[in-house]
């Protein structure tokens, strides 16, 4: 939706706003109910202390949201739940992030926050894998591990008491990512699940899901060779030829495709979404350009419509 | 020049004196920026972009780290006027309108919620009729909203003038060149301050009283047009964002994991099972599910529940 | 303009090498383009295209003015782009100045010919209204709102987007001015006259990564380039103007090859153009 750059036909266009108006129509009716905007009165019952969460502030005795979203209330907390903001990190987030920064025995990485965050030396395995102590050798080896502009997978440490963030990629699943393309889509549409990093086994293809809207579409690598320490520019000079291969490309331009549609049409990205949406470009042969263009953009805000309207019916009908 | 027909009472461009001209908002132009807005009063027509709140990029100009560090810069498009402007941007005008839209913005955003980062606002003048600065910060407060950057207040910008004995609202630029006053006021609209009020040429007290009133009116109607703009923008991408929950996920993980685990979760988690009923997304009234972002949630458990942070 | 780190710079040299670029593309296929005209009304003439994420504004005014003692029959056309900071932040300030002061010139050269005026795409001599005295002045401003990549591909296609919607007013000059006066014109507000734009070229940029070329690219595969030929190509297929960017060196076979990939590739993107062009107009005559 936000993406405009699309010209629709007229047929095109009619058929998307009756997909959207269908969706929307689906939403749940508190939805509604809930949104609110800027300097909006939150409606509270004052004689509860109610807690006053994100996005609200407290002017004259009465909860006033400061952003637009959704009013969420669990027990005493009152919060405002925006959508189109940064990141707002968590423990334990998975996040794909981009090196901006070598500093003294840390790393700095861009991950769509307001703030850098800080991934340090001792937050990392060594190559060697033999955990000890970091000497001042390691220090100057920082570059061969991870350079400037490399893209790596971390974990949320937690927060510094200036509000920056702390990574760590201990694990052998975490650590630099290669042969692949990251997108950046909006942080909400990606939501904290169980698993975040996907091997599609039948593409061999890797689909990480940042929480922090990067999403790396890749070839698949066998868990334990990400940290290998790299000769830099002459590992892939010798390797010219050792392209991924066309099919496994194919996929992965196809998968990358999918993500780009459904982020612009504003969809939650899950995993199961992301496959369906690409099979059902690979089943009405478009081209993987194609997937970019108008007819698929329409036909599959028809297709997620139709999903949503038959779930609908099938949790009415199991009532 | 009769800018006030004396017998119908009407405006040069057909108008009433106080009739403002059409307003149009559109949230989301500039895809890369975080956020992004056009706003068009009448002929003149703004873009306004945000990016932010991100790292300071020049520590120099960093002043209170406690605080976000916010930015602005107004450029006009050379063919944005009538007669072409040449050197657009980096003339005085332009850089005292990028200071004012700045102070403007920042009364208004709560800025102690983002320090250490900082906050850019580019506004871009397409068509310029009049107005512009008012149609600048019109267009920054849709475009920090679309960024979701918390603000106290919307902040709505309008002006007024007063040409033949009569005081005219929202004057465009054969108005505002007619030589008579130009009143332009900016307020906080809900707590009804005034944080932007600029004023040329002169006027009696009494008449200025008059003029201003009708400025802070047009910039209430503003305030409303704005908020519609916001609240139909982000209902639709609510709306389309979440999918009605998908009962049957919770409990597949739930007889995936072991039992254990499932006695495990029922006795963390109080009304884990009058959750799975609801839609996730929307939950309301007392729903004991309250977790402080340092507990770690235990591997198998569903992470549908709305977490705190 | 963010960097890429190595695995993604190889993943995309692969694709480029395998025909199949990060978004499905062919190594000569263009991105989504779309046009539309009379975005500023103030203006003889104006445009907005998007070339996939790319899009820019373009408007054409026409003024009065003197023609230059050296051309006594020619008029004047100016070329300026601004690039402004919604597209990047890094526009800020005197940000882009460098870019926009290439851009100018790249554009200039392409479309103005040399400093004689000859071999300018557009006909001077039509813009004269009193031999000597009184000209039109053309000034061509192009703004990229939003940068992604090939901003002088873009660039050239909304300015001769622009100029096939501009109208220049029709001119009355009093017939009774003396020979040495400054003669007395009307400039009519009903008669306009459309500028024709059959000769104004394209421009076509080759980038070259690897040992291949591509065409659009976008500005991940254009951090990417060794060396990059903008070739500018009209409708019969003669070449207006030529520009290579980029430190790598290149043989001059293949330029000439560069040259004859690019004369193929304008004929399609002309031919794109005009038809985008005509649905425009046509839209525009509707409303």
């Amino acid at each position: 939706m936000k993406d405009r750059h699309l010209s629709l036909n007229q047929t095109q266009r009619v058929r998307l706003e009756a997909a959207l108006h269908e969706l929307q129509s689906l939403a749940p009716a508190a939805a509604s109910a809930a949104a609110v905007t800027v300097a909006d009165t939150i409606p509270v019952n004052q004689e509860d202390n109610i807690l006053k969460g994100h996005g609200t502030s407290d002017q004259d005795g009465e909860v006033v949201a400061t952003l637009c979203g959704v009013v969420e209330r669990v027990n005493k907390l009152v919060y405002v739940r925006t959508l189109r903001a940064r990141y707002k990190p968590e423990v334990g987030d998975i996040i794909v992030g981009r090196v901006i920064e070598i500093a003294p025995k840390r790393w700095r990485l861009e991950i769509n926050f307001s703030q850098d965050a800080v991934l340090m030396l001792s937050s990392m395995n060594l190559p060697d894998g033999i955990q000890r102590r970091r000497t001042a050798v390691d220090e100057l080896n920082m570059r061969s591990i991870f350079e400037e502009n490399d893209v790596i997978c971390a974990e949320v440490r937690g927060f510094q008491h200036d509000g920056s963030l702390h990574l760590q990629a201990r694990s052998e699943k975490y650590g630099k990512l290669e042969r692949g393309q990251l997108l950046m889509v909006p942080p909400y549409l990606v939501k904290r699940k169980k698993q975040h990093f996907h091997h599609l086994e039948q593409y061999n293809v890797d689909l990480i899901l940042g929480c922090n809207g990067f999403i790396w579409v890749g070839e698949h690598v066998v868990v334990g060779e990400k940290t290998k320490p790299t000769g830099g520019q002459q590992r892939f000079s010798t390797e010219a030829e050792n392209f991924t291969p066309l099919e496994t490309r194919k996929h992965i331009c196809r998968l990358a495709n999918a993500v780009r549609v459904l982020s612009a049409l504003g969809f939650t990205l899950t995993v199961e979404l992301i496959i369906e949406t690409m099979e059902a470009s690979v089943s009405s042969n478009a081209e993987i350009n194609d997937m970019l263009g108008a007819e698929f953009y329409v036909q599959t805000a028809e297709r997620e419509a139709k999903r949503r309207a038959d779930l609908l019916r099938k949790k009415n009908g199991a009532r | 020049m009769e800018y006030v027909n004396p017998l119908t009472g009407f405006r040069v461009d057909g108008r009433r004196p106080n009739e403002m001209r059409q307003l149009k908002g559109e949230v989301g132009v500039v895809a890369r920026a975080d956020g992004s807005a056009l706003f068009e009063m009448g002929n003149t027509r703004v873009i306004a972009a945000v990016y932010g709140p991100r790292e300071v990029q020049n520590k120099g100009q960093q002043v209170n780290s406690n605080e976000a560090l916010v930015r602005c810069e107004y450029r006009m498009a050379e063919f944005s006027t009538g007669d072409r402007r040449r050197k657009p941007k980096g003339d005085r005008r332009s850089t005292e309108i990028s200071l004012v839209i700045r102070q403007t913005m920042e009364a208004s955003i709560l800025t102690h919620l983002m320090p250490r980062s900082q906050i850019d606002i580019y506004v871009q003048v397409l068509q310029a009729d009049g107005g512009t600065r008012s149609a600048c910060i019109n267009a920054a407060t849709l475009a920090l909203a679309d960024a979701g950057i918390p603000m106290r207040d919307i902040v709505t910008s309008c002006s007024a003038g007063y040409l033949c004995s009569t005081p005219l609202l929202d004057l465009n630029y054969l108005e505002d060149s007619a030589g008579g006053s130009d009143v332009t006021v900016g307020i906080l609209a809900k707590m009804d301050k005034v944080t932007l009020l600029q004023m040329d040429a002169k006027l009696p007290m009494d008449t200025f009283e008059n003029v201003m009133g009708l400025a802070i009116e047009g910039c209430k109607a503003i305030a409303s047009y704005i908020q519609e703009c916001m609240q139909i923008n982000d209902l639709n991408l609510s709306k389309i964002a979440v999918p009605t929950m998908d009962i049957t996920q919770p409990l597949k993980s739930l007889t995936c994991c072991g039992w254990m685990a499932f006695v495990h979760c029922i006795a963390v988690h109080r009304n884990f099972l009058g959750l799975l009923e609801r839609p996730m997304e929307y939950v309301e009234g007392p729903v004991g599910l309250l977790l402080s972002p340092k507990s770690r949630r235990p591997q198998n458990s569903p992470s549908h529940f709305v977490g705190i942070w | 303009m963010v960097g890429l780190s190595e695995g993604e710079k190889h993943f995309i040299r692969g694709g480029i090498t395998q025909d199949l670029r990060t978004d499905g593309r062919k190594r000569l296929q263009f991105r989504a383009l779309s046009v539309q005209t009379g975005v500023i009304p103030q203006a003889n003439g104006s445009a907005r295209v998007r070339l996939g994420a790319t899009e820019i504004i373009a408007s054409v005014k026409a003024e009065l003015g003197k023609p230059s003692i050296l051309h006594p029959d020619k008029g004047k056309v100016s070329i300026f782009v601004d690039c402004s900071p919604t597209a990047e932040p890094m526009f800020e300030g005197r940000g882009s100045e460098e870019l926009s002061a290439e851009l100018s010139v790249s554009l200039q050269r392409c479309l103005l010919g040399g400093k004689s005026g000859a071999g300018a795409a557009i006909d001077l001599s039509s813009l004269i209204v009193v031999e000597g005295k009184v000209c039109w002045d053309l000034y061509i401003d192009g703004l990229v709102v939003s940068s992604d990549g090939n901003l002088l591909d873009a660039l050239a296609a909304a300015i001769k987007v622009a100029l096939s919607d501009t109208g220049i007013p029709k001119v009355n000059v009093s017939v009774n001015a003396a020979s040495d006066e400054e003669p007395e014109v009307d400039v009519s507000d009903e008669e306009f006259l459309q500028f024709d734009t059959s000769s104004v070229p394209v421009i076509i940029t080759l980038t070259k990564v690897g040992r291949h070329y591509i065409v659009d690219a976008n500005s991940e595969e254009e951090s990417q380039m060794s060396s990059a030929v903008s070739v500018s190509v009209n409708r019969h297929g003669q070449i207006c103007g030529l520009t290579k960017r980029g430190g790598a060196g290149l043989d001059p076979s293949v330029i000439f090859d560069m040259i004859s990939v690019a004369k193929h590739v304008s004929q399609q993107f002309i031919s794109l153009l005009d038809s985008e062009i005509a649905a425009a107009e046509a839209e525009e005559a509707e409303c």
